[in-house]
């Protein structure tokens, strides 16, 4: 359910109160970006996903049905328009020629966008880069699962919710996705 | 290590999603389980590792851009700007035709070229009419409080006293010194772009 401030931001805006966009938006915003910036992994796009994702919950605000947590509600919206953020950069996939040493013929290899670009942000502190590059190692579906279960903290349910899929899928995402993690800090202790 | 038969619930129990019974017979069998132990402080270094994420703020310009595209009052704005924008299309495409049509009448051309030189002479009288009346007013006026006449004669010893300064030749140097170095402080003080990054220097003085 929403909190009580949330919701009193809620009827705010939808009498058109200025300040009321503005907090909310101060509220949440970096709970979007830093999902998007996590999952898209280069600074513009996340900033042109979080920019969507307030844009879209803004015009969807009459429909927000108050007995959900409004974060959980704000982090479904980033979320799906992470998901078809990516598949559509899957979609558009770099193209790459290579030469048949045989045969002389080229051949096209289809490679997907390797993700961070030149204005990816920096990350200084040395726990925090090392966070952070085991967290890109996973793949995608595992990322998204780690990033709602601890960053936003939101339970497997909203995960389920936020995601569309089957409850069992989110858990056995989520316990892969930490098995995967927890066998890379291991290799690297070792 | 030997896989633990129990191992299943180690990230339920991670998780806290164990009803309190299951958990404490979790905790139980942690006791006397090296393996799942182990694994326990591997779960929880990776939990600990998904929280210590780094976090970053968006630009700050970020939320007058959602403003500027969901705020109604913006909306309204940009609907009214978007409407007079049509509006004044519509007005010049209809200026544009009526001046086509006209252009097509036979002997049109004789009329409007007629039209202008008339509105060209009148425009020219007009400004010349404009002209006169404003400097004879100004002039009536100032002759009137007699303005002109007792202006000069109070400045007339002060204009003599500085000829007379100024006529004197170290005076003169020294001013067009002077004069030589403000202009030379000027150009030193010019906003001068940054070869590495083509920004603009930074002059703090007089606000150059």
């Amino acid at each position: 359910m929403a909190t009580g401030d949330d919701a009193e931001l809620v009827g705010r805006c939808l009498q058109g109160d200025e300040r009321a966009y503005r907090d909310l938006i101060a509220r949440y915003r970096r709970q979007v970006y830093n999902l998007a910036l996590r999952m898209l992994r280069r600074a513009e796009d996340a900033e042109d996903l979080t920019q969507e994702t307030f844009v879209r919950m803004f015009r969807a605000l009459e429909r927000y049905d108050t007995t959900r947590p409004f974060g959980a509600w704000i982090i479904t919206i980033a979320s799906r328009l992470c998901i078809d953020h990516l598949r559509r950069r899957r979609l558009n996939p770099m193209s790459m020629f290579q030469k048949d040493a045989a045969s002389e013929e080229e051949y096209v290899i289809e490679a997907e966008d390797p993700g961070p670009g030149p204005d990816v942000v920096t990350v200084h502190r040395e726990e925090e880069r090392r966070a952070v590059d085991l967290i890109d190692s996973l793949p995608e579906h595992y990322r998204i699962v780690v990033m709602l279960r601890h960053q936003q903290d939101l339970s497997y349910e909203e995960i389920a919710e936020a995601l569309e899929l089957p409850l069992g899928t989110v858990k056995a995402r989520i316990h892969r996705a930490r098995e995967i993690l927890k066998s890379r800090i291991e290799g690297r202790e070792s | 290590m030997i896989p633990c038969a129990q191992r299943d619930q180690l990230q339920d129990y991670v998780d806290r999603e164990l009803a309190a019974p299951e958990a404490l017979r979790f905790e139980e069998h942690l006791a006397g389980c090296a393996a799942c132990a182990a694994d326990l402080e591997l779960f929880q270094k990776v939990s600990a590792l998904a929280e210590s994420l780094p976090l970053f703020d968006p630009p700050a310009s970020l939320t007058e851009r959602v403003l500027d595209r969901v705020l109604p009052s913006r909306a309204r704005r940009r609907a009214f700007i978007r409407r007079a924008g049509l509006a004044y299309a519509g007005a010049l495409a209809a200026c544009l035709a009526t001046l086509g049509a006209l252009a097509l009448q036979p002997g049109s051309l004789t009329l409007l070229s007629a039209l202008g030189v008339t509105a060209s002479r009148r425009l020219v009288q007009i400004a010349v009419f404009t002209v006169n009346a404003g400097s004879s007013t100004l002039l009536d006026l100032v002759s009137g409080w007699g303005l002109v006449s007792s202006a000069g004669a109070r400045l007339a010893p002060f204009g003599r006293a500085i000829a007379t300064v100024l006529g004197r030749p170290s005076v003169s140097l020294t001013l067009w010194l002077a004069a030589v170095a403000c202009a030379a402080l000027i150009w030193w003080m010019r906003p001068r772009r940054d070869r590495q990054g083509g920004r603009m220097r930074h002059v703090g003085v007089l606000g150059f």
